[in-house]
C-alpha cells in the first residue's frame, strides 16, 4: 500500500529549503533534475518500486556525472563540484529510507546549504538558510525518536537547538583566529554590476544613472560633513575622437601635489562593480587597500577590476593644489582635438581666445553660455550626428551631465586652455541610522578640469550652470519631472523603510560578510589589545566558550520542571520548614494531621498554631475551604516563629 | 555507610535494588560514529571557509557546531532524571524466553525520546516517554537452565535527538527470573499412591461426572432434573454427579523413573503440570520440600518453585 | 458527624470489646458500599461482628456457612417443584438478604464460590435464565480461615479483588479479653441491640460517602501510591483499577466517619492495609516476611 508518510516531507522539505537558493547558479538541467527527483520520492509510484530502482540509480549517476562534467569541464571545484554534489543528492534521496539515511542527508544537507555561499553571502540568503538549518535540524529530530513527532514540537525542538546555539557559534566566529590574508579568487562571483568605465560617450553615465545598485557606501570619521558636496573621482579622460572620450594611455610619473587645509578621513565600503576603479574624493594621501595605487591625475585603482566588496580607509585632503606646472608633453594632450570634427564649437572656443580674455573668463563664457542659452538638462537627449559637439551646443541643447562635460572641455580646449573631463559621483544619500552616505550608480556624474598656470587642475562643473540643483540636491532634484520615472526612484514613503533595510545590510556587509583578519583585530584591540594575539584569541575563546557550555548546561541540565505546587502547599512548606530548624522534621509520607500530632507531642506550646495551621492548610489543599482562608493561612505562617 | 565510588563503563557496576535515578554520575555520553562524520564535516567545512574566504561559511559552521553541542547536553538530559523500575519477572520453563520489564518513568513535563534498553546483543524496541508518564521496554531473554537467575547489567542508552551522541548508563539491578525445569516431553502415568495420604477414596458429589439419579429435593437445579422422567408423569428425579477425586495424588521424588537429577525434576514438572490438568488433588515430595495435597494455581506455582529451587544453597 | 454512626460504632463497640479500629473500618467498608473479607482463626467474634454490624444498621441477615458440598443454588435460590400446582416456584436463596454472612468461604467449591462473588459484583443473580435482583443496600461480609491448609479452595486473586478489605481481629487485648470474660453472653447483648438507622438512611449516608471530596492533591498521592505498587518488582502484580477505586471509596469512608467532608492522606493510609494486603502478592523470587510486608512499602511514598 503506498502511503504518503511524514518521514519523507522530513526528508524532502528541508532539501527543497537548500537547494532553492541554488538554483539561482545551478545549471537549469540540474535543478529540473532536482526537482524531478524530489517530487519522484514523494510520489507513491516511488515506494511501490523502490528496490528496482537501482540499476536506474547507477545509470542516473553516471549519465548525471557525464552531464556535470560536459557543463562545466570537471568535477570539483565551486561550480561542477557543487553540481555533482546536488546530482549525487538527489539520487541519494530516491534511495534513503530509514534513520541512518536520513542522518546521512542531513549533513549532506548542511554541506549543501554551506556551497550556497560560495555564490551568494546576502542578508536574505544567509537567512533563508538559517531557516533551512532549523528545518534539517528539526527534521534530524524528528526522525530520531521513536515514534513520529509531530511537527510542531520538532521545529520547536529544532528552533531551540539553534538559538541555544547562537551564543557559542557568534562567540567563535568573533574570536576564532582569521587568516591574514585570503588565499581567495578561487571563487568567481557573479557577473558584477556595472560601473563607471574608462571612456565616456554621449548616453554612457545616463544609462548607469538608471540603476538602483549601490556604488559604495561612505562613513566620514567626523560629523557633519555633508557628503552630497563632495565629488567622488572615478577615470579622469583625457583623449576624445570626436565621439567618446577615453583614459590617457600614457604613464605618467607623479607629479606635484599639495595638500591645502585640514585634512578628512573616511571609509568607503564598495560593491563590487568589476571595475578598478576606487572613489576617492579629494587629494588622497592614504587608502589602505592592498594593492591600490594612484595615478598622475588622481585616480585611485585597485589592483584587479573589484569583484568582491571592498573596504578601504582614506586620509584625503578636499582642498589641494595639483601639477602647478603642466610638462609640454601633458599640456599638448590636454589641448589635443580630433581633427575635422564639431567646427562649429572649435570656432566659439577660437572666438573667445581670439577676445584675449584669460582662461579664468574663458570658463566664466562658456558657463554663460550655457546658462544663457535654452538648455535643458535631461536624461532622454536626442540622437547626435557626427558632430555631437556642435550638434548638442547649436541644434538640440539637450543633455546630460556628460554633454556638457564634454562640449565645455572641447570648447575649453579649443580655446587653448587645458582641459580633461573627469567622471565619478556625485551627491548621495545620508543614513541617519547608520551616519554614512549612501552612494549609488544613479550619482554617477561627469565633470571637466581646466588647468590654470599656478593653481593647477581646477575644477568646473558644466552641470551646475544649468541645473545647479543637480549638484545641491542630487540628481532627482535635478531632473525635470517628465525624466524622473527613468530613474528607478523608489515611492517616499518607503524611504525610512530603505534606509533601514540599507543599514541592516550594510551592517552584514560590514562585520559579517567583511570580518576578516584586520576587522578582528581591530574589533579585538577596541575590546583589549591583549585579545589580539593568537594566544590571547585562544585564551578567551577557551574561557567563553567554557562559560557559554556552562550556562547551557546549567540550563539544561537542572532538574527537570516539577509542576509548581500549589499555593497552599507552599505555605506549608514553609511552615514545615521552620519547624526543622527546630529540629521536627516531616517525614516524606507522614500525613499533615499524624504531623502535627506528633509536633504537638514535641512542641505542646505550640499546639494552638499547629493545630490551626494545620487545619487550614489541610481544608485548602483537601478540602472545600474557600479561598479566603488562604490569606489567614498566610497570616498564620508569617507569624509563625517556632 | 557505604562509600560511593565513581561509576566508571568498563567497571561491573553494583547490584543495586531499584529504583534507580538516573543522576549525572551515572551517564556516559560519547559521539556516536555518524557523529564523528559529523566532526570531520565540520572540520572540511572550516578548511573551505577559511579556504575561500567565505566569512559566512564560518559563521555557518561554528552554528553547525554549537549546534552539535546543544545537543550533547540534550542527549544527557533525555536520560538524566529518568528512573527505573524493574518490574517481576515471570517464571518460565527452562527454554523459553523471559520478558525483562523495565518501567522507565519520565517525572519531568518534558518529553523523553528514544530510549533503549540493552543487555549484549538483545535490545528492547525503542520508546519515547511523554512528559510526566512511564513506559514499560521489554528485553526477552532465552532462560536455558531452571533456577533463579539474577540478570547481567543492562543499559539503557539514546541518541536522541540529534543522533550525534549516545548517552547511556550501566546499571545492575537486583532482579531476575525463576526459571522452572523444563517437563518432561513423554506423559507417563502418575506413580501409584504409596499409601501414606489420607487417600480412602471417596466419592464426592460434584458436577463432572454423571453417577445416579436420586429423588429430588427442594433446592435442586432445574438443569438436573430428569425431565424425562418428569415426562412421564413419574415423580422428579434429581440427576448425581460425582467428582472424579480419587486418593490424593502423591508426586515423589523416588517415583520418578529417571535417575540424573535434571531429569527427575523434568519428570516431577510434567507430573505436576499434568495432575493440576486432571483436577486431582495432589502433593509433592522431593528432597527438602514436601508440599502438603492441594489444588489451585498457587498450589502448582509453589510446586513448580520448589522443583526450580531444588538444590539451591 | 452523623450521630446514629455514631452511637452504632459505640454500641458495637460494646460487643466487639477492644476492636474500635477494625469495627470502624468495617462500618467504613459497608458505607463505602463494599464487601469485606474477614481472616482469622475461629472463635474471634468475626460472626458476632457481622450481626452487630446488621442489627445496629436494621439490616436483615442470612448466615451462609460454606461447606464443601455446598451447591450455587443453596445460596441463590432455585425453582421448587410444587405438587399441589404440579409448576415450579423460584424459592430464593440466603443471598436475598440485606447483609450476608458467608462464613468459611474457602470452604466450598469454587463454583459455590463464584456464585456469591458474581452476585455480589454484579447486585443481581441469574438463575434459570431469569435475572433477579438484590436487595438495596447489599454487602457481604465473608470469613476464612486462614490456618486449615488441607481440602480448601483458596479464593483465587481475581475473585480477592472484589473484597473491598480484608480484615483481621486478632486476640482481644488482656483489658478487654477480661471485660469480654467478665461480661455478659454476646449473644443476649446481640439481642439487645437497637438499630440506630433505616435502610433508607443507610442509602443516604452511602451517598454522602460519595460526595466527600477527594482533592486533585490527594489524588496525586492515590495515583502515586499505585503507581509505586505497578512498578516495583517486589509485586507480582500492581494493584488494579478496581484495587485504586476501593482505596479511595475506602478512605472517602474513613474520612466520612471522621466527621470530614474530605479525606486526606492520613484516611489513606489507614484504609491502605485493609484495602490493599489481599491484593498484592510477592513477585516470585521475592520473600514477603509477614502480612504488613507491602503496605511497608507502599506507605514509604512521599505524600506529593
Amino acid at each position: 500500500m503506498a502511503k504518503f508518510e511524514p518521514g519523507t516531507l522530513w526528508l524532502v522539505g528541508p532539501l527543497l529549503l537548500a537547494l532553492l537558493p541554488q538554483t539561482l547558479f545551478l545549471p537549469v538541467w540540474i535543478s529540473a533534475a532536482a526537482a524531478l527527483g524530489m517530487v519522484w520520492r514523494i510520489s507513491p509510484v516511488w515506494r511501490k518500486n523502490a528496490s528496482s530502482q537501482r540499476l536506474l540509480r547507477l545509470v542516473l549517476a553516471l549519465s548525471g556525472t557525464l552531464g556535470v562534467f560536459i557543463e562545466h569541464h570537471t568535477l570539483f571545484g565551486p561550480q561542477g563540484g557543487v553540481s555533482l554534489l546536488v546530482l549525487m543528492t538527489v539520487l541519494k534521496l530516491l534511495e534513503s529510507e530509514g534513520r541512518r539515511d536520513h542522518l546521512v542527508m542531513t549533513l549532506v544537507g548542511y554541506f549543501l546549504l554551506m556551497t550556497t555561499f560560495i555564490h551568494d553571502q546576502r542578508l536574505l540568503t544567509a537567512l533563508w538558510l538559517a531557516v533551512a538549518a532549523t528545518v534539517f535540524t528539526a527534521s534530524l529530530v524528528a526522525t530520531q525518536s521513536s515514534a513520529p513527532l509531530p511537527w510542531r514540537t520538532a521545529l520547536k525542538l529544532g528552533g531551540s537547538l539553534i538559538l541555544q546555539a547562537l551564543p557559542l557559534a557568534l562567540l567563535l566566529f568573533v574570536l576564532f583566529p582569521r587568516l591574514h590574508s585570503p588565499i581567495g579568487g578561487l571563487i568567481q562571483t557573479r557577473q558584477a554590476q556595472t560601473g563607471l568605465s574608462d571612456s565616456m560617450s554621449p548616453g554612457s553615465v545616463s544609462q548607469l544613472i538608471r540603476s538602483d545598485a549601490i556604488a559604495f557606501r561612505a562613513d566620514f570619521a567626523s560629523a557633519g560633513i555633508d557628503g552630497r558636496a563632495l565629488y567622488w573621482r572615478g577615470p579622469v579622460l583625457w583623449q576624445y575622437d570626436g565621439q567618446t572620450w577615453h583614459r590617457t594611455g600614457t604613464a605618467v610619473e607623479k607629479v606635484a601635489a599639495e595638500p591645502l587645509g585640514q585634512p578628512l578621513n573616511y571609509t568607503i565600503t564598495l560593491e563590487a562593480d568589476n571595475q578598478p576603479w576606487l572613489p576617492v574624493a579629494g587629494l588622497a594621501t592614504h587608502v589602505n587597500l592592498p594593492g591600490a595605487h594612484e595615478t598622475a591625475d588622481l585616480e585611485w585603482l585597485a589592483a584587479r577590476p573589484v569583484q568582491e566588496r571592498q573596504r578601504y580607509e582614506v586620509q584625503a585632503w578636499l582642498d589641494y593644489r595639483i601639477e602647478p606646472t603642466l610638462s609640454p608633453a601633458r599640456r599638448a594632450l590636454a589641448l589635443d582635438l580630433p581633427r575635422g570634427f564639431n567646427p562649429g564649437a572649435i570656432a566659439l572656443g577660437r572666438r573667445w581666445a581670439g577676445e584675449g580674455r584669460s582662461p579664468q573668463a574663458i570658463a566664466e563664457a562658456a558657463l554663460a553660455y550655457f546658462r544663457e542659452q535654452p538648455f535643458h538638462y535631461t536624461l532622454n537627449p536626442p540622437t547626435l550626428g557626427a558632430n555631437a559637439v556642435d550638434d548638442f551646443l547649436f541644434a538640440s541643447r539637450r543633455g546630460f551631465c556628460e554633454h556638457y562635460a564634454g562640449a565645455f572641455t572641447v570648447l575649453m580646449r579649443a580655446a587653448g586652455v587645458p582641459a580633461r573631463v573627469v567622471t565619478g559621483y556625485q551627491g548621495g544619500e545620508y543614513n541617519p541610522i547608520g551616519k554614512y552616505w549612501i552612494v549609488r550608480q544613479r550619482d554617477a556624474h561627469a565633470w571637466a578640469e581646466i588647468w590654470l598656470a599656478n593653481q593647477g587642475w581646477v575644477r568646473v562643473d558644466p552641470t551646475a550652470a544649468v541645473a545647479p540643483n543637480r549638484i545641491e540636491l542630487g540628481i532627482e532634484a535635478g531632473l525635470p519631472d517628465t525624466d524622473k520615472s527613468l530613474l528607478n526612484l523608489p515611492a517616499a514613503w518607503l524611504q525610512p523603510l530603505r534606509l533601514t533595510w540599507d543599514f541592516v545590510n550594510n551592517g552584514w556587509n560590514q562585520w559579517v560578510l567583511g570580518y576578516d583578519f584586520e576587522r578582528q583585530q581591530r574589533l579585538l584591540n577596541v575590546l583589549s589589545p591583549s585579545l589580539t594575539s593568537l594566544r590571547g584569541m585562544l585564551w578567551s575563546l577557551l574561557a567563553g566558550a567554557a562559560i557559554l557550555l556552562g550556562g547551557l548546561s546549567l540550563l539544561l541540565l537542572h532538574p527537570g520542571q516539577q509542576p509548581k505546587p500549589d499555593r497552599p502547599a507552599r505555605l506549608y512548606a514553609r511552615f514545615l520548614h521552620r519547624l526543622a530548624r527546630t529540629g521536627l522534621h516531616k517525614g516524606p509520607a507522614e500525613g499533615p494531621s499524624d504531623f502535627a500530632r506528633r509536633a504537638i507531642r514535641h512542641r505542646p506550646q505550640l499546639a494552638r498554631e499547629i493545630e490551626a495551621i494545620t487545619s487550614l492548610y489541610a481544608g485548602l489543599r483537601y478540602g472545600h475551604a474557600p479561598q479566603a482562608q488562604l490569606a489567614e493561612l498566610q497570616r498564620l505562617i508569617r507569624n509563625f516563629r517556632p | 555507610m557505604k562509600t560511593r565510588r565513581l561509576n566508571l563503563p568498563w567497571r561491573p557496576p553494583d547490584i543495586e535494588a531499584g529504583p534507580i535515578r538516573l543522576t549525572s554520575r551515572r551517564l556516559y555520553i560519547l559521539p556516536t560514529r555518524i557523529g564523528l562524520v559529523f566532526a570531520a564535516l565540520l572540520f572540511g567545512l572550516l578548511l573551505a571557509s577559511s579556504n575561500y574566504a567565505i566569512s559566512l561559511g564560518y559563521l555557518f559552521t561554528f552554528l553547525l557546531a554549537s549546534v552539535g553541542m546543544a545537543g550533547l547536553f540534550h542527549t544527557q538530559r533525555n536520560l538524566l532524571g529518568i528512573v527505573l523500575r524493574p518490574l517481576p519477572v515471570a517464571p518460565v520453563f527452562a527454554g523459553e524466553a523471559a520478558r525483562f520489564k523495565l518501567c522507565v518513568d519520565n517525572p519531568d513535563t518534558r518529553m523523553r525520546g528514544a530510549l533503549i534498553l540493552k543487555q549484549g546483543r538483545h535490545a528492547s524496541a525503542e520508546a519515547d516517554i511523554p512528559g510526566r508518564s512511564s513506559v514499560e521496554l521489554e528485553i526477552t531473554l532465552t532462560q536455558p537452565r531452571r533456577g533463579y537467575h539474577h540478570a547481567a547489567p543492562f543499559n539503557l542508552a539514546s541518541t536522541w535527538p540529534l543522533g550525534l551522541f549516545r548517552c547511556w548508563s550501566v546499571f545492575a539491578l537486583d532482579w531476575g527470573v525463576l526459571v522452572y525445569p523444563r517437563p518432561a516431553p513423554d506423559p507417563l502415568p502418575f506413580p501409584a499412591s504409596t499409601g501414606t495420604g489420607q487417600g480412602k477414596a471417596r466419592e464426592q458429589a460434584g458436577e463432572d461426572e454423571f453417577s445416579s439419579l436420586r429423588s429430588y429435593r427442594p433446592g435442586d437445579s432445574l438443569n438436573r432434573i430428569a425431565w424425562k422422567n418428569v415426562a412421564r408423569g413419574q415423580p422428579p428425579l434429581t440427576k448425581q454427579f460425582a467428582d472424579r477425586q480419587g486418593e490424593t495424588l502423591w508426586l515423589d521424588w523416588d517415583a520418578a523413573p529417571e535417575q540424573e537429577t535434571e531429569a527427575r525434576l523434568s519428570r516431577l514438572a510434567r507430573w505436576v503440570l499434568d495432575a493440576e490438568r486432571s483436577g486431582q488433588i495432589w502433593g509433592l515430595r522431593i528432597p527438602g520440600k514436601t508440599l502438603p495435597p492441594g489444588r489451585g494455581d498457587p498450589h502448582l506455582k509453589q510446586a513448580l518453585d520448589a522443583l526450580a529451587r531444588h538444590g539451591e544453597i | 458527624m452523623n450521630t446514629s454512626i455514631t452511637s452504632a460504632i459505640g454500641q458495637i463497640n460494646h460487643i466487639i470489646l477492644g476492636k474500635d479500629r477494625q469495627v470502624r473500618l468495617a462500618l467504613a467498608c459497608l458505607l463505602a458500599q463494599g464487601h469485606l473479607l474477614i481472616e482469622d482463626i475461629p472463635g474471634v467474634g468475626k460472626t458476632t461482628l457481622a450481626h452487630a454490624l446488621a442489627r445496629v444498621l436494621g439490616l436483615d441477615y442470612q448466615r451462609i456457612q460454606f461447606t464443601s458440598d455446598l451447591l450455587p443454588a443453596d445460596i441463590l435460590g432455585a425453582a421448587v417443584f410444587e405438587r399441589e400446582s404440579g409448576a415450579f416456584r423460584f424459592l430464593p436463596g440466603p443471598i436475598f438478604a440485606q447483609l450476608i454472612l458467608a462464613d468459611e468461604i474457602n470452604r466450598a467449591s469454587p463454583k459455590a464460590q463464584s456464585a456469591l462473588l458474581e452476585a455480589m459484583e454484579e447486585g443481581q443473580v441469574s438463575i434459570e435464565g431469569e435475572t433477579r435482583p438484590l436487595p438495596s443496600p447489599f454487602f457481604v461480609i465473608a470469613t476464612q480461615n486462614p490456618i486449615d491448609q488441607v481440602g480448601v479452595f483458596p479464593l483465587p486473586e481475581s475473585q480477592l479483588d472484589r473484597f473491598m478489605m480484608r480484615l483481621r481481629l486478632g486476640y482481644p487485648n488482656p483489658a478487654a479479653e477480661r471485660d469480654l470474660l467478665a461480661g455478659q453472653d454476646r449473644r443476649e447483648l446481640l439481642a439487645n441491640l437497637q438499630p440506630v438507622l433505616t435502610p433508607a438512611e443507610l442509602a443516604e449516608q452511602q451517598r454522602q460517602v460519595r460526595n466527600v471530596r477527594v482533592s486533585d492533591a490527594l489524588l496525586d498521592y492515590l495515583q502515586a501510591i499505585i503507581g509505586a505498587s505497578r512498578q516495583n518488582a517486589s509485586f507480582m502484580e500492581g494493584l488494579s483499577p478496581r484495587g485504586g477505586l476501593a482505596l479511595k471509596h475506602a478512605a472517602q469512608a474513613w474520612a466520612y466517619l471522621a466527621g470530614r467532608d474530605f479525606a486526606q492522606p492520613e484516611d489513606l493510609q489507614v484504609v491502605l492495609p485493609g484495602v490493599v494486603s489481599h491484593r498484592l502478592r510477592p513477585a516470585p523470587g521475592i520473600t514477603a516476611g509477614d502480612e504488613a510486608w507491602a503496605v511497608r512499602i507502599l506507605l514509604q511514598v512521599p505524600i506529593p
